[in-house]
């Protein structure tokens, strides 16, 4: 019978193998790939922009049904906001009181950086943006916002012109939160494919659907206060100490446009 | 040579628009490499070498647009080497297509 696969085939696949160990082991991936999105990114924004028109425009015809009942709930919404917006104000003038007896900085202003969005990773739940060590002076493990105060992600692997932000439903990602205007403190971890969860939540404490969840300084991992999410599942069992509640993120990767890296945020 | 150069192209498009203008409206798990590439290996015969070449390209296609270090850089073109290695064999062994000629 005839072999598959001749010696020249096996140097060809040993060959490919060894230049790929070596681009990895000299570290020429993080050039490769830079020079790579630098003639490439030009077009990525504005395929980006594009596909972000054309789902905006197609949006409005296919949901044009469930507008009436999503503009009743958001009337809803807001009606709950502006009442913890009132009762907040009296909170905050109470708290700028206190900090002043006890001399501490009001001051919470970050130095933030704008980046706009590249591209998608085509495997895990990362985003590509336009700045990098070279012209953001961006560096791993800075937290990522958007313009409203959502936390998306964490800056991962930096790159001379780019960097990778690793979005807080990556596998990868875990950190901190609590609920907003509850004691109530657990563990976000990413589930992939834009899933977040939040765990050990310990059995005792009531949750509710629609509850809303904010990061906590706890970890050091991101600044406490940003938006994270919205609770659209809780699980509990009998036999386990904790509970589970499955997260609805805030951002939407495919509305996403610019985002803001928080530079000095010490972690 | 032309075809080759026709599927980089081709790849080099797909990416593109998958990582920029898809991400918009498909779900964020598809690749759709991943399946033009078992598509071009499954109705090639397995006689010919060009869907190694192509996957090779294809798989370094996704390495350039995966932003990570993890696993390492190269791993979608290894992959997609073996999976295309692993069509023809299965092909070549276990698979005998029908000739429609013989047939009429």
């Amino acid at each position: 019978m005839k072999k598959i696969f001749s010696w020249r085939h096996l140097i060809a696949i040993t060959l490919l193998t060894g230049t790929l160990i070596a681009v990895n082991l000299f570290g020429f991936s993080n050039n490769i790939k830079n020079f790579f999105y630098s003639f490439s990114s030009p077009a990525s924004k504005f395929f980006w922009s594009a596909g972000d028109e054309i789902s905006d425009f197609l949006a409005g015809f296919l949901k044009a049904k469930g507008l009436k009942e999503e503009a009743e709930r958001i009337s809803l919404e807001n009606q709950n906001f502006f009442s913890q917006i009132v009762k907040l104000s009296d909170a905050r003038k109470e708290n700028e009181e206190l900090r002043k007896a006890l001399g501490l900085n009001l001051d919470e202003g970050y130095e933030l950086e704008l980046a706009n969005i590249v591209g998608k990773d085509v495997s895990r739940d990362s985003i590509l943006i336009d700045k990098g060590r070279g012209n953001g002076f961006l560096s791993r493990g800075m937290p990522v916002i958007n313009s409203e105060k959502v936390v998306v992600g964490r800056i991962g692997e930096v790159f001379n012109s780019f960097s990778e932000v690793v979005l807080i439903t990556n596998k990868d990602s875990s950190f901190d939160s609590k609920m907003f205007d509850k004691e109530v403190y657990g563990l976000i971890k990413g589930k992939g494919s834009l899933n977040l969860a939040m765990e050990m939540i310990p059995k005792e404490k009531d949750i509710l659907i629609g509850d809303l969840v904010i990061t906590s300084n706890l970890g050091g991992v991101f600044p406490g206060g940003f938006l994270v999410g919205r609770v659209s599942e809780v699980t509990k069992s009998d036999v386990a100490t904790f509970q589970t509640a499955e997260i609805e993120p805030y951002f939407k990767v495919n509305e996403l446009k610019t985002l803001f890296v928080i530079k000095d945020y010490m972690r | 040579m032309k075809k080759i150069f026709f599927f980089t192209f081709l790849f080099f498009l797909l990416v593109y628009i998958q990582t920029s203008f898809l991400v918009h409206f498909l779900p964020l798990s598809i690749n759709l490499i991943l399946i033009l590439i078992i598509f071009l290996n499954l109705f090639q015969s397995p006689e010919l070498k060009s869907g190694i070449i192509l996957s090779l390209l294809g798989g370094l296609f996704l390495d350039f647009f995966s932003f990570a270090k993890e696993p390492f850089f190269g791993f979608f073109t290894l992959i997609f080497l073996f999976l295309s290695l692993f069509i023809k064999v299965f092909l070549k062994r276990y698979v005998q297509v029908p000739n429609l000629k013989e047939l009429q």
